[in-house]
């Protein structure tokens, strides 16, 4: 364990908000004072954080990079309609079961021996509970799982215990880190977010993006950078489908760079245009301004 | 009294103290709040900021809500915390040294459609608008008489909806095997799976949006179709509900009331361009792009009611159609004027429309809803 965790206070604890964003920053993720205290509160409290915000403006990517600063495994569990307890949770290895039950024959002894840890296979929340604290659990895109997958999930997050009825109680002695993000599709249920912290991540500032861009992709120069922050913010102040994020501007500067661009003139623009924006309408609408997105130095 | 129950009053004031705000604030927030508090430093505004905004906000289009709060009852001033709109004074670390520099964080602008000011603005405009339509005889001339009876008749309208696989699954007699079942019963046959258990999709009702047309020139026929999107809401599950005039707002939040009038009158309190122009483009765009990648509206029935007079640019509302088209199922467009027999689709608003509505029908007496209600199953 390094210096940014306290093993006494269990491995999510960081001292100050301030030290989350330098561990953070570490590892190239750069936290503003507001997530950084949601961060440090909800490893300290502890209580769930539930983070909200366009696309592509790094939601994902802090608990990727919490995980690392933690130097703690990242549990993902992607939320999609219909996803259910067989998919979040545990599910027997049927296989095996069958295959021990015909080698064996042992129907008589009333099968509890099949329904053992060894033929148990673990999913996201059972492992994030099974980890006893020591793993980032991030639940993605919670507001793509439909209504009864939201209640389930509440069960578990307010006593971090899932009962396995063919087994007994799993119980964790100390919560691990749980980070949701949402991306506003529908309205979360009152009760989930009451039981989370709530944090809502906006798009950072000009200057804000370029260090980004330089962190996360460091073969990018300054002055590239620069130019790409300029066009994608003139692309966020059009009427847009879909607004590019931050995800959109490095990979955007990451294309330029591998293409080794020197001029960034519209034809450039034009031709690396789909690393920033993903829908035919929205590519049509910036080729009336093309000319402003490009640098005409 | 100490200093620290002291601070503690002072914490669980701000809690009161938003309610005053109009944000709902319970005890577990307030709880959640001071102990945020006391793990930062209580002392430091920034800190208790944060503290607050996390624990007792959940929904960032209350955050300007928020700022005024704060700054009314901790830091007592006239003035706002914020420099310039929209950005919080306390987005950065106070000290200079520290490595990440003096930094602000941008609190979001609005971007709601349902934006508690529209609230505000709209309330006065349901009696007048009521009297407008009580005036109003297009509806084949309703007399005021017959309008109270309105809701009664609306509701008696049956609707019923395509059904689509559903992607959780249900005990069946075939499908794909269940295989935690079928392990369990094989333990009585010594190991073999002999008696196989299955599971197969459920089968969901499609959703319904409703898209309806508020403006002026729909007056006669805004509260009978409002009467059909409240019963058919109450009838059926998962049905969405939009109004427009010059903007789109999303009603259905308002329509959940046992009193059909008093829905009705809530829903027309958060519409405020009642009866005003028609921009029907700009307004389905902001549907296709806000509402529509939502995946459970994709693959719905969409209804627009309207007469498709187009005070906008048709181009704008050809591209909207278009892509309403990819996201839903059905396009259905029901037009009141449709009645009138020397009718021919050849408003602007409609011409660009055509190629993308799946079918156009009459809306302008209660038999003609009853006729599209039929329709929507197919």
């Amino acid at each position: 364990m390094n210096s940014d965790s306290n093993p006494a206070d269990g491995p999510m604890a960081f001292s100050s908000p301030e030290q989350v964003a330098q561990a953070l920053g570490r590892h190239s993720y750069l936290a503003d004072r507001g997530l950084a205290t949601a961060i440090y509160l909800a490893g300290s409290l502890p209580q769930p954080l539930l983070l909200e915000g366009e696309a592509g403006v790094g939601k994902t990517e802090v608990a990727k990079a919490l995980a690392d600063a933690l130097e703690v495994p990242l549990v993902r569990l992607q939320c999609y309609e219909g996803i259910d307890a067989s998919q979040a949770l545990y599910e027997w290895d049927y296989t095996r079961q069958l295959l021990h039950l015909r080698a064996a024959d042992i129907a008589d002894d009333g099968g509890r021996d099949i329904y053992g840890e060894e033929f148990l296979l673990e999913r996201p929340l059972l492992a994030a509970l099974r980890s006893e604290g020591k793993c980032v659990l991030l639940i993605d895109e919670i507001d793509r799982a439909d209504d009864e997958f939201e209640a389930f999930l509440l069960e578990i997050l307010s006593d971090f215990q899932i009962s396995i009825p063919e087994l007994g109680v799993v119980h964790s002695s100390s919560a691990p880190m749980v980070i949701l993000t949402s991306n506003r599709t529908r309205e979360l249920h009152d009760a989930l977010k009451r039981r989370c912290l709530y944090h809502w991540i906006d798009l950072p500032d000009p200057l804000r993006e370029v260090e980004i861009i330089r962190a996360r992709a460091p073969e990018v120069s300054e002055a590239l950078a620069r130019k790409v922050v300029r066009a994608a913010g003139r692309l966020r102040t059009a009427e847009l489908v879909k607004r590019p994020g931050v995800a959109e501007s490095i990979s955007w500067s990451r294309s330029l760079q591998r293409l080794g661009t020197i001029r960034f003139d519209p034809q450039t623009v034009r031709l690396t245009l789909g690393a920033a924006l993903k829908e035919r309408d929205d590519l049509q609408t910036a080729e009336g301004f093309i000319e402003e997105l490009a640098d005409l130095e | 009294m100490n200093d620290d129950e002291a601070a503690f009053r002072t914490l669980v004031g701000f809690g009161r103290h938003l309610r005053s705000h109009g944000l709902a604030v319970g005890t577990g927030r307030i709880t959640s709040f001071c102990r945020s508090a006391s793990e930062l430093d209580p002392t430091d505004p920034a800190d208790l900021y944060w503290a607050g905004r996390l624990t007792l906000v959940d929904d960032h289009r209350r955050f300007p809500d928020y700022d005024r709060a704060f700054s009314e009852w901790f830091l007592r001033s006239e003035q706002e915390p914020s420099t310039r709109p929209g950005e919080s004074a306390f987005g950065g670390w106070d000290t200079d040294d520290s490595p990440f520099g003096t930094r602000t964080v941008t609190v979001p602008q609005e971007v709601a459609v349902l934006d508690p000011s529209d609230d505000r603005a709209g309330r006065s405009a349901p009696t007048a608008s009521d009297d407008e339509t009580l005036r109003e005889k297009r509806f084949d001339h309703w007399t005021e008489e017959d309008l109270g009876r309105l809701h009664r008749l609306v509701a008696a309208i049956a609707v019923n909806l395509p059904e689509r696989l559903a992607r959780r699954t249900r005990p069946g007699s075939s499908g794909r095997i269940d295989l935690r079942k079928t392990v369990r019963r094989s333990l009585r046959s010594d190991g073999e799976p002999f008696h196989r258990a299955f599971r197969r999709r459920r089968i969901k009702p499609r959703r319904l949006v409703l898209i309806l047309d508020i403006s002026g020139s729909m007056a006669g026929f805004s509260r009978p179709l409002l009467h059909f999107a409240y019963a058919t809401r109450r009838a059926a599950h998962g049905v969405e509900v939009f109004c427009f005039g010059t903007r789109l707002t999303r009603i259905t939040p308002q329509l959940r009331r046992r009193d059909p009038n008093r829905s009705i009158e809530e829903a027309a309190g958060a519409v405020v361009d009642w009866e005003s122009g028609t921009r029907i483009g700009e307004s389905l765009t902001e549907y296709v792009r806000r509402y529509g990648p939502d995946s459970r509206n994709r693959g719905s029935v969409v209804l627009i009611c309207s007469d498709g007079l187009e005070r906008g640019d048709p181009r704008t509302l050809g591209t909207a159609m278009a892509r309403l088209a990819r996201q839903a199922h059905r396009v259905i467009w029901v037009n009141p004027l449709m009645g009138d027999p020397g009718f021919r689709p050849l408003t602007r608003g409609l011409i660009a429309s055509l190629p993308h509505i799946d079918s156009l029908v009459a809306g302008h007496n209660l038999a003609a809803l009853d006729r599209m209600a039929g329709l929507l199953a197919e």
